[in-house]
């Protein structure tokens, strides 16, 4: 088991310069030297990252190494232990009002109608009751649920669920999205349909995305680089280019690149061999 | 045949026996003699009429009920409104929660009627005294009713409302309490029996008014037809008022 310290395991090159990711050149977000643990458990070592703006980078790994943490840092739920983070130069030190974070779970007011729920950033930005339910209706129209509006969330299937938090997400109109494993507890279809429309919905409103996921034909699909993880502590281990030479079609841009699933495949197998993880 | 036809029985039936249990005992009560029931003692069904008739004629009942239902009522919207705002407190916050847990359990493990005399050196026999006492009964059921409903918000709602930049306020409104509103209907429900228990004893113990302070008058000038009439009072004001809250709840049942 490794309980590190924080500076035996990485790879040199890691740490001396910051990995840059993806975009335009300007860096939206920065993990500085981060490392973090849980009382003994070291859940990331010194973790150097860019992403820059208008990518869409999906962070792999082995199942609880840390992922999920590097994303409530990056929206400033926690503080990293060692180390900083930045987003659009400013260090993070509050939550991060101004990126979307569409969590694992659905995390929608059950007491709530759809339009009530979608319309909740605009509430409590103040905005008037006739302005927000608008805006909240026009977002719920991309999604394709319009005819749900007055449904509660008991009374919508997973999927729609999904595309209800993402509608509230995008309702901020926020510059950057942070996607913590959102469509793995949905069927292979509706999983589908919902990552055409989170690209879709990308290129509509220029967002940048970090996606994290364990499932790699999803980071494939979706992502135009991919930052794979080390087992707990998480460390970077490689940053991968994705190719996408078709647009649009999901299932065409995981299947087509099927030797680069197979290379991460066995990077992520290597480390669960290597600490017993699974 | 469905086998529960058959245990069922007709409800004329069951209110019949009912009724006729009810007549044998009054009729019994009524008519026994007075060495097995000593009519300075026990009264007689008759008497307790006789002297309901005159309470309600010269309006002691109502004056009574009165006060005894303001009591209640205030003890309630008192002791609801401090519960709910201390279990918001300790709901939001880790550090207010280990703080005072300790002594709100040691408090509420505490037989509460030993602070009655504490508080009439405090406040004396009025009615602010009896509302404060109504009030501390009550308060540990909206506490933690309230405290118990923001334990059970999952932290993914939390942080969405963290991201969306929600001031504690909105937090308060926007789901502290509607997340804990079904907890507070049944904390309103279950409370209502011990504000009535708890107001009636301490008018009992020291007052100046109200149906408590009746029935302890009644006892000591050794006028049994008035504290069962008193009682009967207490009884009927008891009821409705459970009645009514109940209604209201069911009114407002809260969709989750």
């Amino acid at each position: 088991m490794i309980l590190s310290t924080g500076n035996s395991m990485a790879d040199p090159l890691d740490r001396q310069r910051p990995a840059t990711v993806g975009g335009t050149g300007q860096p939206t977000l920065m993990f500085d030297g981060v490392s973090h643990a849980f009382g003994e458990v070291q859940v990331l070592d010194q973790i150097n990252l860019t992403v820059e703006h208008g990518s869409f980078v999906a962070l792999v790994g082995p199942s609880g190494c840390g992922k999920t943490t590097l994303l409530n840092l990056a929206a400033g739920l926690a503080l990293p232990d060692t180390g900083a983070v930045y987003y659009q130069g400013r260090q993070i030190l509050e939550p991060n009002t101004r990126a979307g974070y569409l969590t694992q779970d659905d995390a929608l007011l059950p007491w709530r109608d759809v339009v009530g729920n979608v319309a909740l950033p605009l509430e409590i930005k103040g905005i008037g009751r006739a302005a927000r339910f608008a805006s909240a209706r026009e977002i719920i129209k991309k999604v394709g649920l319009h005819r749900f509006e007055h449904h509660r969330p008991s009374q919508l299937s997973g999927g729609m669920r999904k595309r209800v938090s993402l509608a509230r997400t995008l309702i901020y109109k926020p510059e950057t999205l942070l996607l913590d494993e959102p469509f793995g507890a949905l069927d292979a279809q509706t999983r589908m349909l919902m990552q055409k429309q989170l690209l879709d919905l990308c290129r509509e409103f220029q967002l940048t995305v970090i996606l994290v996921t364990h499932d790699i034909g999803e980071a494939i699909a979706l992502a135009d680089r991919i930052v794979v993880l080390s087992a707990r502590p998480a460390r970077v281990i490689e940053i991968i280019d994705v190719p996408h030479p078709e647009e649009g079609n999901v299932f065409r841009r995981e299947r087509g690149n099927e030797e680069l699933y197979l290379r991460i495949w066995d990077q992520l197998a290597a480390q669960a061999a290597d600490t017993g993880s699974t | 045949m469905h086998w529960h036809a058959q245990h069922a029985p007709p409800r004329w039936k069951v209110n019949a026996t009912r009724m006729a249990v009810v007549l044998a005992i009054g009729l019994g009560w009524e008519f026994a003699p007075n060495r097995v029931l000593d009519e300075l003692l026990w009264s007689r069904p008759s008497a307790i009429y006789f002297q309901t008739v005159i309470w309600l004629m010269d309006g002691t009942l109502l004056r009574n009920a009165l006060a005894t239902l303001k009591t209640v009522a205030a003890g309630m919207l008192f002791g609801g409104a401090v519960g709910i705002a201390i279990g918001l407190l300790a709901g939001a916050s880790r550090a207010v929660a280990r703080l005072i847990i300790g002594p709100i359990e040691a408090l509420f493990a505490l037989p509460k009627i030993t602070l009655v005399p504490l508080f009439i050196l405090w406040m004396g026999i009025g009615a602010l005294q009896h509302i404060v006492f109504t009030a501390l009964v009550v308060f540990f059921f909206f506490f933690f009713a309230t405290f118990n409903g923001m334990r059970g918000i999952p932290a993914a709602l939390t942080n969405t409302l963290a991201l969306a930049g929600a001031s504690p306020l909105q937090r308060i409104i926007i789901l502290y309490l509607p997340a804990s509103f079904g907890w507070i209907v049944i904390a309103i429900r279950l409370a209502l029996p011990y504000a009535f228990v708890a107001a009636v004893s301490t008018e009992v113990i020291a007052s100046t008014s109200g149906l408590g302070h009746l029935v302890k008058g009644s006892s000591t000038i050794m006028n049994s037809a008035g504290m069962f009439s008193a009682m009967l009072a207490l009884l009927l004001v008891s009821l409705g008022a459970s009645y009514l809250a109940n209604a209201a709840a069911a009114k407002s049942r809260w969709k989750l």
